[in-house]
């Protein structure tokens, strides 16, 4: 079941008088319960990709679809719904609320979701359960290690279940055993639980994990191929 | 996100900048306590005008020689002797809503006990000047209409002259001198405060009107400066005052092209002047309040919009996961409400307080209204949504992905 689809996606960035073509027609298909690393040197595209597929940004030109749901001409407000519903985030920096315990940060999306505070955060302390957090449910961010931060970010990326995950470099600020934590992570919801995951990634050695790689370059994708 | 939630939200942002929170507030404290004091201050001072003018006797209305702008040129005073007999007994008899009267003469003039100076008013008046003014002695008695006619030389004295010429010793019986003509003292004056003027009005001597005249004022003819009445009934005031006015026009043969030779006020218009003078000074303090509100607003908004450039990162990441322009939007414009709100509370607390202590150092009763404190509660609130709205739309309009990447 095709759950992403991307036809022909370009944007360009103006830089003041100078037009910069960051993405020069970009097809990709994702189905559901699929693994994939989207790698690519600095400067390749793959962060413009990124946003657009996170519905952070809208294409220049070109469609693209979620859930069958044309998504490249919505209003603010409707991509905002869009990625609260449909995507999860795990950021290279985490990006936890400083101000909010671990289940209040993972129960987040489920208020801007408009469910009742009491529910999303006896939804967020299971998350956190199913990420090994048990013990720090009410630990405040700069309590937490990077690799729990990030597995916060994961819990909270789950906890509306979206359609997809969307990661981006999150092994990039931890040491080679916390990162590899993360991959196992990962790689565990999406045999288990079918969760469909693309990882935003430089480096090969992450890319290795999963289980599809598509390859980036100026622009466009020179390489897409099925690792396992 | 519900409203509940937005607050925590809020609370949690303001609480961890305690001291700018404060900062933020103090032009709206201050603001919110000039409000609650000016109105709590003005509120004590006009029940306090009030009761001054209801003090002045039961439906009163005086009647003073001399038109209006003479008056006005001499700042009040007792009259000039133009008032006459005839128009005192016309005033009696004809006007039909006319209850009371007693003639006015007035003076200051030195009194003397025991080598003890004291210059002050002494008033010329008829028995029942007491009655409509309401005003009760507190021990001995008052002239009656036998001591009026024979112009005996007695003296009815008020608190201050008690105070000022005797101190503790009890002056009933006592003799006084004024112009070197003696008085017995028979009667003293309850306490009665200031006028609505500001003069003290328990600084006086009352003796009989024909003594006045002949003894005191050196007058032959039977002149007065004022005439005192009291209206048979409170709603027949401005009646009573033109029935006067006709009559007093008749009696002085005045043309119709002739302006009043006298003056009328009723209690009513002594307290419509003060109003008004009390409502100018309220409008002007309100005035100083509102700017002090403004400035205080603008300062909300300075740091409002230094918050938002603060934290981009955290409205960034709020968006990513599905916050709605109109979600951030509530979530700035409620930091500022409450910021306000928080100010308004300190206000309110501040003004009652600075309130309490002006009443209590000018001996003035304080009404701290209802009507004060939902004011500034709402000026609050007001100027929170008027101020914060700007740099809430900012956040709200943040680009997420620049603002996730900023550092």
């Amino acid at each position: 079941m095709v759950i992403l689809e991307a036809k022909d996606l370009k944007k360009i960035y103006k830089m003041g008088e100078t037009e910069v073509e960051a993405l020069k027609g970009v097809s990709l298909t994702i189905n559901k319960g699929e693994f994939v690393a989207i790698t690519g040197t600095s400067g390749s595209g793959k962060s413009t990709l990124m946003h657009l597929l996170g519905c952070l940004d809208t294409p220049t030109s070109g469609d693209y679809f979620i859930d069958n749901k044309n998504v490249s001409h919505m209003t603010k407000d409707e991509l905002a719904k869009i990625r609260n519903e449909k995507i999860g985030f795990v950021f290279q920096k985490f990006f936890l609320l400083a101000d909010l315990t671990a289940t209040d940060n993972v129960a987040l999306p489920l208020l801007y979701a408009g469910k009742a505070e009491h529910d999303a955060k006896i939804k967020a302390r299971e998350y956190l359960q199913a990420v090994d957090l048990g013990e720090r449910l009410d630990h405040y961010p700069y309590q937490l290690s990077g690799g729990q931060q990030q597995r916060v970010a994961v819990a909270r990326s789950l906890i509306n279940t979206p359609s997809i995950i969307l990661a981006d470099e999150p092994t990039g600020n931890l040491d080679t055993q916390t990162g590899d934590t993360i991959m196992t992570l990962f790689s565990k919801l999406n045999k288990e639980q079918n969760v469909t995951i693309i990882i935003v990634t430089h480096e090969s050695e992450i890319a290795n994990k999963t289980n599809r790689i598509v390859q980036l370059q100026d622009g466009k994708i020179i390489a897409d191929k099925k690792i396992r | 996100m519900n409203s509940y939630q937005l607050l925590q939200t809020a609370l949690r942002a303001l609480n961890k900048h305690k001291l700018r929170s404060l900062l933020t507030t103090l032009g709206i404290i201050v603001g919110v306590v000039s409000i609650i004091a000016v109105m709590s201050i003005g509120e004590g001072a006009k029940y306090r005008v009030k009761k001054e003018i209801e003090g002045l006797g039961t439906n009163f209305i005086i009647v003073l020689g001399g038109t209006p702008k003479r008056l006005m040129a001499q700042r009040g005073g007792s009259g000039n002797l133009t008032l006459k007999e005839k128009d005192y007994q016309a005033i009696l008899n004809e006007c039909e809503y006319v209850a009371m009267a007693s003639p006015g003469l007035q003076n200051s003039l030195k009194a003397v006990y025991e080598g003890k100076n004291w210059q002050c008013m002494v008033g010329g008046v008829n028995e029942k000047y007491l009655e409509i003014r309401k005003w009760d002695l507190v021990s001995g008695i008052f002239f009656d209409k036998h001591a009026i006619k024979s112009g005996k030389k007695v003296a009815v004295i008020g608190q201050t002259i008690k105070k000022e010429l005797f101190g503790t010793v009890d002056p009933i019986d006592k003799t006084i001198r004024i112009k070197k003509v003696p008085f017995k003292i028979i009667g003293i004056l309850g306490e009665r405060g200031k006028t609505p003027d500001g003069r003290d009005e328990d600084d006086i001597i009352m003796v009989p009107l024909k003594t006045m005249q002949k003894k005191l004022m050196g007058i032959k003819t039977q002149k007065y400066g004022a005439i005192i009445i009291s209206a048979k009934e409170k709603d027949k005031m401005n009646q009573t005052s033109s029935e006067i006015k006709s009559i007093l026009r008749q009696q002085h043969n005045l043309a119709t092209n002739e302006d009043d030779d006298f003056t009328v006020f009723t209690q009513d218009d002594i307290s419509q002047a003060s109003d008004a003078a009390s409502a100018v000074l309220n409008l002007l303090l309100l005035v100083i309040a509102s700017i002090s509100l403004i400035v205080g607003g603008i300062g909300i908004m300075n740091i409002m919009l230094v918050t938002v450039t603060e934290r981009t990162k955290e409205i960034g990441i709020r968006m990513a996961i599905g916050a709605t322009t109109s979600a951030i939007l509530k979530q700035f414009v409620l930091e500022a409400v409450i910021i306000c709100m928080l100010g308004g509370f300190c206000g309110i607390i501040g003004g009652i307080t600075i309130a309490k202590i002006v009443g209590h150092a000018l001996g003035w009763p304080i009404f701290i209204s209802i009507k004060s404190i939902l004011v500034s509660l709402a000026s609050s609130i007001i100027i929170g949504l008027f101020f914060g709205f700007y740099p809430a739309k900012k956040a709200s309009k943040l680009n997420v992905v620049e603002a996730l990447i900023e550092q």
